[in-house]
């Protein structure tokens, strides 16, 4: 059953041969209606997998994690490790327009499915590769992960407070916007070959796209400035002030980027408060002139929001047109009334893991609505569709592939 | 280009802009737009095959539509930043504003996939983002668990329930640190090795993933003990000898002075700057091999292509250019 042509991008074709370090590209791909086939080894990914000590939902044998990461998807399996594997992949491919794999490099090369192969094929194709350290340069065969394109690519150095170990963030942001740049590339890589008649190679190091979304502390600063930015808790250097400050009953996020958001401030703390000194004209304008009396200006902050609620705050505060939001739970997103006015959740039925609520589209088009067009797949659920309606292999052909352990 | 679209004149000049232009791209806040008569439903009339891209904290919808924010606050917002860092610490936030790298490649992604529709047959449209759904859907995963399990999912740090050791351990120097991932029994055995640890290997704390697990902070500890001695791209080298994942962590003057690797692929870009000259820049991640482009300028000053764009583009002559900034329509180009 092909997916609706409601989607983008219905009517593209997609393989994906891609674990958990590629998963959102073929998801961010899906949603928006592109036929995303993902290939996985019999017995399905490994990151299907609940990891030990991690405590399995009663009932679901699928890891929510990997639920969220292949919405929208069909599923098959391939061993690609046999030979007879081959064929299958290449007959794959020729109907694809993209190829999505996160393979080490030179691993399709070895089993004569990489780029050049495939093209000979389907000179439209395009393959992008998501790998730690892309396909060329010394570390190319250097082994990654989450953290470690975290830490090299210059991110974990500014995470964090002073006095404490470089951190990450959670939800393996690396991985996430490496997969959101490979689906740019993707598209880019898609239009450009719907014109030229040619597809490309697409080559994302997950290294690189960490050092591009942190780079307004990368190297063009520090040449600028000669300043290696480096954490400082949870304000930012330039923006005074600005931080998380405590409240009665949990903490918000304050940021004054503009003279008049100071002056409103300054006002509001005056009036709950007040205090006179904060109304001094020397702490206005720019975040430059307020620079020298960070701490100050803290203290005199603080002495308003730990009086009140977080509530209180986020709503007088927005109300004054002041950058202030809750410091977020889990628990308060998904209460959130906004989240829910503009009906953000959804409510996905899955064969083994039930129902479940999913966080939703990242983008309204008014035309091409975003849209989880099925639940992710069960290990080989759609096998027979693709391999005997779609590429014509008979019954018996897939029972012996089966027997054999291709499929 | 500079166009002051409260004044009329501008407003006019924005729509021929917008007829012979392929994506608009904008930020304002909600609303901002449609009252300056530069909403959707106006250039729709204007060029219907035009891709309209409104992003803003909140989306163009619901209750706090007009709220405002920055990146940092999305970060806060959208529960990063608590479900973010070490247990001891009460949230966690990065110093670059991550959610406006994410929203923006979203943003990318959904006007990508729009073109796409248009180029078969499909016209334009309009698509609105919200930063805050943009970085939610990016932490989908781990809200899931929230949602389903009706729990916070727990603050890990640097560690991972897949993996140990999995960490940042101290090196030699300041402030210099190197991240590690083990991810396998046969690599713990060759990690010890490295380390000069055989002795871990017969102790039963550490005698499997779960076993670590379980002794996860006499683990971290004895590892930095270890680690202290050694610098960091020392050990990262000897690691990855062995086929460990591990990593220097980076700060800006690593990335543009000593990683070979980042050099080697030619990652980081000269630039023209209007005042600065050649600078050095932070490249392009998107790695088309085929078509590969490049930054062709760091930024440009106030109004530095109003001859390109009013003139060329549009036909202006020069006498209409200088009347449209006499009426306050055009701000004349500037110094950057």
């Amino acid at each position: 059953m092909p997916t609706q042509p409601s989607g983008a991008l219905s009517g593209r074709r997609v393989l994906e041969l891609a674990d958990a370090t590629g998963a959102y590209c073929g998801k961010l791909l899906a949603d928006l209606g592109a036929d995303v086939i993902k290939l996985e080894p019999p017995g399905g990914d490994p990151s299907r997998r609940m990891p030990p000590g991690d405590s399995s939902r009663e009932g679901g044998e699928e890891r929510l994690s990997f639920l969220y990461m292949n919405t929208s998807k069909r599923g098959v399996t391939l061993d690609l490790r046999k030979p007879e594997s081959r064929g299958l992949l290449v007959e794959l491919a020729s109907r694809a327009d993209l190829v999505i794999e996160t393979l080490p490099p030179g691993t399709l090369d070895s089993l004569e499915i990489g780029y050049e192969s495939l093209r000979q094929h389907n000179p439209r194709l395009v393959l992008t590769s998501i790998t730690g350290f892309g396909q060329s340069g010394p570390h190319r065969d250097f082994r990654s992960s989450d953290l470690v394109a975290s830490a090299l690519g210059g991110a974990m150095t500014v995470t964090g407070e002073e006095d404490d170990p470089p951190v990450r963030l959670a939800g393996s942001q690396a991985h996430v916007a490496a997969s959101t740049v490979a689906a740019v590339s993707s598209l880019i890589a898609l239009l450009a070959s719907s014109q030229r008649g040619e597809g490309q190679h697409v080559d994302i190091s997950v290294q690189e796209v960490v050092g591009s979304v942190s780079h307004i502390c990368g190297v063009g600063k520090w040449l600028d400035d000669g300043i290696i930015p480096k954490r400082r808790g949870t304000g930012l250097f330039a923006s005074v002030p600005s931080g998380a400050y405590p409240c009665r009953d949990g903490s918000v996020y304050l940021m004054v980027n503009r003279p008049l958001h100071w002056v409103a401030l300054a006002q509001w703390v005056h009036e709950v408060t007040g205090n006179q000194e904060i109304l001094d004209p020397m702490f206005e304008g720019p975040s430059s002139s307020r620079l020298p009396y960070r701490e100050l200006l803290d203290l005199f902050i603080s002495d308003l929001m730990c009086q009140l609620d977080v509530e209180e705050v986020y709503r007088e505060g927005q109300r004054r047109h002041i950058a202030i939001t809750p410091v977020n739970t889990v628990a308060a997103v998904t209460a959130d009334p906004h989240l829910a006015a503009r009906g953000f959740f959804e409510q996905v039925d899955h064969p083994t893991a039930g129902r479940l609520t999913y966080p939703g589209a990242p983008y309204r088009h008014s035309k091409t609505p975003w849209r989880i067009q099925r639940p992710a797949p069960t290990p080989g659920q759609h096998n027979r569709e693709v391999y005997c309606d779609e590429l014509g292999l008979s019954e018996a052909a897939l029972q012996t592939l089966e027997s054999k352990g291709v499929v | 280009m500079t166009l002051d679209l409260r004044q009329p004149q501008a407003v006019d000049l924005g729509k021929r802009l917008v007829a012979r232009s392929d994506i608009v791209v904008e930020n304002y806040t909600a609303g901002v737009m449609d009252k300056l008569g530069l909403g959707y439903a106006a250039l729709e009339q204007v060029n219907p095959e035009l891709i309209m891209f409104s992003s803003s904290g909140y989306g163009d919808s619901g209750p706090c539509s007009r709220y405002v924010t920055w990146g940092p606050n999305i970060e806060a917002l959208s529960g990063l930043s608590r479900l973010s860092g070490f247990p001891s610490r009460d949230c966690t936030l990065t110093q670059y504003a991550h959610p406006d790298a994410i929203s923006a490649l979203h943003g990318l992604v959904a006007v990508l996939a729009a073109l796409d529709h248009r180029r078969r047959g499909g016209g334009g449209q309009y698509i609105n983002l919200s930063q805050y759904e943009a970085t939610l859907a990016g932490i989908g995963h781990v809200m899931m668990e929230g949602l389903a399990l009706g729990q916070e999912p727990a603050r890990s740090g640097n560690r991972s329930p897949e993996a140990a050791p999995h960490g940042c351990y101290p090196c030699r120097g300041e402030d210099r640190w190197c991240a590690i991932t083990v991810a396998t029994e046969p690599e713990w055995e060759r990690f010890c090795h490295v380390l000069r640890k055989r002795e871990w290997l017969d102790d039963p704390r550490f005698a499997s993933l779960a076993a670590r697990l379980d002794h996860v902070e006499a683990l971290d500890a004895e590892i930095a003990s270890s680690t202290r001695g050694r610098t960091d791209y020392e050990l990262m080298g000897a690691l990855q000898e062995v086929g460990i994942a591990a990593g220097a962590v980076q700060n800006a003057e690593d990335l543009a002075r000593h990683d070979e690797h980042l050099a080697a692929r030619g990652f980081l870009e000269q630039v023209e700057h209007v005042v600065k000259g050649t600078v050095t820049a932070t490249g392009i991640p998107l790695g088309l091999t085929g078509t590969p482009g490049r930054s062709g300028r760091a930024g440009a000053a106030v109004g530095q292509d109003n001859d390109y764009v009013f003139g060329t583009l549009l036909g202006m002559t020069e006498e209409e250019i200088e009347r449209a900034i006499e009426a306050g329509a055009i701000e004349p180009g500037g110094d950057a």
